[in-house]
C-alpha cells in the first residue's frame, strides 16, 4: 500500500486539476514549475490513491444512487440512467394513496418514534448514570466499565437476546403469557428495550468524559450556597455540558434515522409493517424480490434530505457554540 | 464561640455526612440494578448454552443457575455452523480492514495536518462531506461497485469499500497537529522522506490516538454484518461468511430445546473476543476524551 503510493507518478497537470486552478503566487515566477509546486506534488502523490479510492466508493456511489433514483431500474446490475429519465419514484412518495407513499410514511413514523424515544431516553439515562458514577465516592471506575461494555456487543447478538426475551416462547411469554413481538402495537416498543439498555452507555461515556473535565472549583463554589447535589447539577454543571449534549443529540438523530439492525434481524418489519423502518424499506426494495432499485434509491435520498434538514435545524437551535473540525 | 453553635455545627456536619452516605448508597444501588439488567441476558444465554441437548427446560421456569451442565453445545455449534472457517474469515476481514485503513488514515491524516499545500481546504471539505451522508444510503451503490470490480464473492469485497475512513482521518489529523514542526524539520535535514517520517516519527508520537482508532475499528469491523450479508448472501458465497453472518444465518434443527442451546452457545462464542478486547484495552476504550473533542 505505502510502496505503491510512493511509486505513483503524479504530473503537475494532474495536480493542478485537483487543486482546481493553476497556482500563480506572485514573486515565485522565476522558479520552475515543479519547484513551485513541490509541496503540492508531494501531498497529492501521498493522498492521490486514497482520494481516488474515496471518489470510487463515495462520489461514484453517490452519483450512481442519485441517477438511479430517477430511473425505474427494477433489479440486476449496471448503470441504468440510459434507460430513461423519470420522476415517478419521487412522485410516488409524495402522492397520497400510493403503496409507495404508504410504505414510506409508515416507515418514517416508525423511524421517528424510534429516534425520539432513543434520543430522549438514552441521553437522560446517559446523563444520570454519568452523574452518579462521577459523584459516588467509591467504585466509579468499576461501574463505568461494567455499564459500558454492552455497547460493544454486536447487533446479531443483541437481536438474539431480544428474541430470547420477547420472542415466541421467550421469557416474557413464559412469565406473563404475552408475545409482544407478535402484537402490532407493542412490537416496536419490545424491539427498543435491548438497544436502549445496550446503547445508552456510549452517550454515558461522552457525558462522563465531559463531567470529569469540568473543574471541581465550580461545584465547590456552588456547594457553599446550597447543599442539594441535584440543584448544583442542574444550575451549574449541566449548562457546562452543553457541547456534549449537542454532540450526543446529533449522534442519536443520525443513528436513529438509519436504524435497521433490530428490525431486520428480529421481526423483518412485522407484524404487518408495524416495525418497518425507512432503512428496512430501502433495504427490502433494493435487495428483496421483487426488487425496485430505482424506487429504493429515491426513498434513500428523501431520507437523506430529512437527516440533513433535522441536523441543520438541530445545529441552529443548539446555537453556534459548537466548534467544527476545521 | 458559644457551645450551642459548636453543637449545631457538629450536627449539620453529621447530617451532611449522613446525606452523603444516603446519596452514595442510593446511587450504588441504582447503578447496580442497571448493571444487573445488562448482565442478565448474557448470564441467561450462558446458562442456556450449557444445558445438555436432551435437557427439557420446564415451561415458565427461568433457569438462573446451571442445570445439567455440559460443554457439548459449544462443540456442536462450532462444527455445524462452521465457526472455525468463519473465524478465519472474520480475522482476515478485521485485521485486513484495520491495517489497510490505518495506513490510509495515517498517511492522509499526516498530509492534511502537516503539509501546507494548495487545495488542502477543498480536500478536507470534500472528505468531511462524507460524514453527512449515512453509509447505509450508499449500500446498494457500493454493492454494485463491488460487482463491477468483480470482488463481490471475495473477501476483498468487504474489506476494500470502506478503507478511506473519513472519521478516522480527522480523528488522527487533529491529534497529529500537536506534533511539533521542529521535529519534522529536523527529520527533513536528516534526509527522511515523508513515509519514513510517518512511520518513524509521527506514528510513535501518536500512539494513544492510533490505539484508540485501531480498537474502535477492530470492534466495529468484528461486529459488522450488514454489508457482508448483502454481498455474500446475494452472491451465494457461504464459505466466506463472517462469524456474525454465520451465526445469524444459522438455524439448527436438532429438535427439542437443543436448537436454542446450540444457538446460545454460538452467540456466547462470538461475543468472547470482544470481551477479551475490552478487558485488555479498557484504558483506551473508556478514555474517549479524544473522540468527544472531535465534533
Amino acid at each position: 500500500m505505502q510502496q505503491s503510493e510512493r511509486l505513483k507518478p503524479v504530473s503537475a497537470a494532474e495536480t493542478q486539476e485537483l487543486v482546481g486552478a493553476p497556482a500563480a503566487p506572485g514573486g515565485a515566477k522565476k522558479k520552475p514549475l515543479h519547484k513551485r509546486l513541490k509541496k503540492e506534488i508531494l501531498a497529492y502523490s501521498l493522498i492521490g490513491i486514497p482520494l481516488i479510492w474515496w471518489c470510487v466508493f463515495f462520489v461514484v456511489a453517490l452519483v450512481w444512487a442519485l441517477t438511479t433514483s430517477f430511473t425505474d431500474m427494477q433489479g440486476g446490475y449496471g448503470f441504468a440512467f440510459a434507460s430513461g429519465f423519470t420522476l415517478q419514484n419521487y412522485i410516488n412518495i409524495f402522492t397520497a394513496g400510493t403503496a409507495q407513499a404508504e410504505a414510506f410514511w409508515n416507515g418514517m413514523r416508525v423511524t421517528l418514534l424510534w429516534t425520539v424515544v432513543m434520543m430522549v431516553g438514552n441521553n437522560l439515562m446517559g446523563i444520570l448514570c454519568a452523574f452518579l458514577i462521577k459523584s459516588i465516592r467509591h467504585g466509579g471506575k468499576l461501574f463505568l466499565a461494567l455499564l459500558f461494555w454492552p455497547s460493544l456487543v454486536s447487533a446479531v447478538v443483541g437481536a438474539d437476546i431480544t428474541t430470547t426475551i420477547f420472542g415466541s416462547g421467550g421469557i416474557v411469554y413464559q412469565m406473563f403469557g404475552v408475545e409482544l413481538l407478535e402484537s402490532e402495537g407493542a412490537a416496536l416498543w419490545a424491539l427498543m428495550v435491548v438497544p436502549f439498555f445496550f446503547g445508552f452507555c456510549q452517550k454515558m461515556l461522552i457525558y462522563y468524559a465531559t463531567l470529569v473535565s469540568i473543574p471541581e472549583t465550580y461545584e465547590e463554589a456552588a456547594s457553599l450556597e446550597t447543599s442539594s447535589r441535584f440543584r448544583i447539577f442542574l444550575r451549574v454543571t449541566f449548562p457546562l455540558m452543553r457541547s456534549a449534549l449537542v454532540l450526543n443529540t446529533l449522534l442519536s438523530i443520525i443513528d436513529g434515522f438509519k436504524i435497521l439492525g433490530p428490525m431486520q434481524l428480529v421481526t423483518d418489519g412485522g407484524p404487518g409493517s408495524s416495525t418497518q423502518s425507512v432503512m428496512l424499506l430501502i433495504y427490502k426494495s433494493v435487495f428483496n424480490a421483487p426488487a425496485r432499485i430505482g424506487q429504493g434509491c429515491a426513498y434513500a435520498f428523501v431520507l437523506f434530505i430529512f437527516i440533513l434538514v433535522v441536523s441543520i435545524v438541530q445545529k441552529v437551535i443548539a446555537g453556534k457554540e459548537e466548534t467544527t473540525v476545521e | 464561640m458559644s457551645e450551642q453553635t459548636a453543637v449545631k455545627r457538629a450536627e449539620t456536619r453529621s447530617g451532611k455526612r449522613r446525606a452523603e452516605l444516603r446519596f452514595n448508597v442510593i446511587s450504588i444501588v441504582f447503578l447496580s440494578v442497571i448493571a444487573v439488567f445488562q448482565l442478565m441476558p448474557f448470564w441467561l444465554k450462558l446458562i442456556d448454552a450449557t444445558h445438555a441437548p436432551d435437557f427439557l427446560s420446564q415451561y415458565g421456569v427461568i433457569y438462573l443457575w446451571f442445570a445439567d451442565f455440559t460443554f457439548e453445545n459449544f462443540w456442536t455449534v462450532i462444527e455445524s455452523a462452521r465457526l472455525f472457517l468463519a473465524l478465519g474469515v472474520s480475522l482476515g476481514h478485521t485485521v485486513g480492514f484495520t491495517f489497510l485503513s490505518l495506513c490510509v488514515v495515517m498517511v492522509v491524516g499526516y498530509v492534511l495536518a502537516k503539509i501546507k499545500f494548495r487545495g488542502r481546504t477543498i480536500v478536507s471539505m470534500l472528505l468531511l462531506s462524507t460524514l453527512m451522508i449515512p453509509g447505509e444510503v450508499l449500500l446498494a451503490a457500493n454493492y454494485q461497485i463491488t460487482i463491477f470490480f468483480g470482488i463481490n464473492s471475495n473477501i476483498l469485497g468487504i474489506i476494500l469499500p470502506g478503507i478511506v475512513n473519513v472519521f478516522g482521518i480527522f480523528l488522527v489529523k487533529q491529534y497529529m497537529e500537536s506534533v511539533p514542526d521542529s521535529v519534522l524539520e529536523a527529520a527533513d535535514i536528516d534526509g527522511c522522506n515523508e513515509l519514513k517520517k510517518i512511520v518513524l516519527i509521527v506514528l510513535p508520537m501518536s500512539v494513544p490516538i492510533v490505539m484508540t482508532y485501531v480498537i474502535i475499528t477492530f470492534i466495529g469491523t468484528w461486529n459488522e454484518y450488514l454489508f457482508p450479508m448483502v454481498l455474500y448472501t446475494t452472491s451465494g458465497s457461504d464459505s466466506l461468511y463472517t462469524l456474525q453472518l454465520a451465526m445469524q444465518s444459522f438455524y439448527p434443527n436438532f429438535g427439542g430445546n437443543a436448537d436454542t442451546y446450540v444457538r446460545s452457545a454460538g452467540m456466547i462464542l462470538i461475543t468472547i473476543p470482544i470481551i477479551i478486547m475490552y478487558i485488555v484495552f479498557q484504558k483506551y476504550i473508556l478514555n474517549q476524551s479524544n473522540i468527544a473533542g472531535l465534533k
